[in-house]
């Protein structure tokens, strides 16, 4: 649970500094995040991972392309549900 | 809509609406619709959350303190954060700074911005400033779209935001730091004091070598056109410097890292620089400073971590700023330079190059820019363009000494001349 908690909260950490501009910070926790996520990933049920897919190329193209209030806005209200509601 | 703003502006601020006037909205525009909510992509980004605009714009807003008087806001985006600020009783003065002029004509054509621009406690600037005001807060998304005119205020407000990070990442959080200067205490007692340059060089022209790319080439430059001025030269320019010729007078070192620091002076000739000190703040690692066969001057940076150790052993203070080329100036402006040459101040990928004498990068990998002294963008990184301007405030607060940049190739530095070797 502890766990569990701790995932969402750098989930909001990181998009709450990509809305504040903050992009060392906001780089920081995303990668940080990624590597938590891909370990929470292998217990999702496939359903959710089908639905999950999708979001997840849309958030790495628009952070590579620097589309950072897209990133916050996919994680926020797109990913954060699917993955822990 | 369009109308009714521009009137507004034309009626407060002509100076800002005159600019407005000649400027074309951007072409690249697609409004974004989720659910209620209405927002604005602009050449691939989005400028405000296509979900809550208010909750984020109440989020930005939120680094300024909620009982401040005054306040900056540095872009405008689609006029949210203003509107979250002035929502605020206690807000008297308002300083909205557009950075793109392109991309507030074009929010003018979507979504109404006379309301907060009403506001008498609004003032709206454009930006010709060189200094960021506090307490401030930003909306990213108009950071990455800048005019060229804003692009070193732009530099200042990122580098402001990214202060908190910065300052986790320097922060001892394992006392590693601590105890290597713990662990030098013996060394910094017995070693000099890089004070002993200061006032040394007095009225003269001191040449300060950093180690980007350009540095092979104004090294060579050096070579040929030296007239015995002094030369400084940081741990990472020494082998450019040495293999055109040129023995520096200074070599300075700051950075803890062994490996990176020892393969600095990996194949150089140490014995015949003998006579060349070193200074160095000793959070360097000893066997770097054990290596060096010269003299050994120690200077502490305005850190908390030499709090203890300068009170058992005072010795030079020099700016540190992140970039071992800030100790490196303040040395020569302490030893009384009246002129500084710059030399691979780059902060930045000419040629591609991350540093003098090392590979090229790959080109897809550079994401970030800054204008070199031709005007012409060039690849570099935020702590690069973080160091830069900060060297330019340094220079800002320094005229009573002449700055030069003897490279166009690298990023233009605010507040020098271009340097020509054969003057």
């Amino acid at each position: 649970m502890i766990q569990f908690e701790n995932e969402q909260l750098l989930l909001q950490d990181c998009v709450r500094c990509f809305r504040l501009g903050m992009e060392g910070m906001a780089g920081d926790r995303f990668a940080k995040y990624i590597d938590v996520l891909q370990e929470r990933l292998a217990g999702l049920a496939p359903g959710i991972l089908v639905r999950l897919t999708p979001v997840l190329s849309e958030i790495l193209l628009a952070q590579q392309r620097r589309d950072f209030i897209w990133v916050a806005d996919l994680m926020e209200y797109r990913l954060r549900p699917l993955v822990y509601d | 809509m369009v109308q009714e703003t521009l009137h507004v502006i034309q009626k407060r601020w002509p100076k800002v609406a005159k600019r407005l006037e000649n400027e074309k909205p951007t072409r690249d525009v697609h409004l974004v619709q989720v659910g209620d909510e209405l927002s604005l992509r602009v050449n691939g980004l989005l400028i405000g959350s296509a979900y809550n605009r208010v909750h984020e714009a109440r989020l930005q807003a939120s680094l300024v303190p909620a009982l401040a008087e005054e306040a900056t806001v540095y872009g405008i985006g689609l006029g949210d954060l203003p509107r979250a600020l002035l929502e605020r009783p206690c807000i008297r003065k308002l300083q909205v700074v557009c950075l793109s002029l392109a991309l507030l004509r074009t929010v003018f054509e979507h979504f109404d911005q006379s309301d907060w621009l009403k506001d008498p406690r609004v003032e709206l600037l454009l930006p010709d400033m060189s200094t960021i005001s506090f307490p401030m807060a930003a909306v990213p998304s108009e950071l990455s779209m800048v005019s060229s005119e804003a692009e070193a205020l732009k530099d200042r407000v990122l580098l402001e935001l990214d202060t908190p990070y910065i300052r986790e990442r320097h922060f001892d959080q394992s006392g590693e730091i601590a105890q290597r200067i713990q662990s030098n205490a013996g060394r910094v007692a017995r070693d000099g004091d890089a004070a002993s340059f200061f006032g040394r060089w007095k009225g003269q022209r001191v040449f300060v070598a950093a180690a980007g790319p350009t540095l092979e080439q104004t090294s060579q430059m050096l070579a040929v056109h030296h007239r015995g001025e002094p030369v400084v030269v940081v741990d990472a320019g020494l082998k450019p410097l040495l293999a055109a010729g040129v023995t520096p007078n200074l070599v300075i070192s700051i950075d803890d890292k062994r490996e990176g620091v020892l393969s600095f002076f990996l194949g150089v000739d140490l014995e015949a620089l003998r006579a060349v000190p070193l200074v160095y703040f000793p959070r360097l690692h000893p066997d770097v400073i054990d290596l060096w066969e010269g003299p050994k001057l120690v200077a502490y940076a305005e850190h908390s971590h030499y709090q203890e150790i300068e009170a058992r052993y005072p010795r030079a203070r020099l700016f540190s700023s992140g970039s071992v080329i800030h100790p490196a100036v303040d040395l020569a402006v302490k030893a009384g330079a009246a002129e500084i040459v710059l030399m691979g101040t780059d902060f930045s990928f000419p040629g591609n190059r991350f540093r003098a004498g090392a590979h090229l990068l790959q080109e897809e990998r550079v994401r970030h820019f800054v204008s070199n002294g031709y005007g012409q963008a060039v690849g570099t990184m935020p702590n690069f363009r973080g160091y830069l301007r900060d060297l330019e405030t340094y220079i800002s607060c320094h005229p009573e000494v002449r700055f030069y940049n003897s490279s166009r190739d690298g990023a233009a530095i605010a507040g020098t001349e271009f340097w020509e070797f054969a003057r």
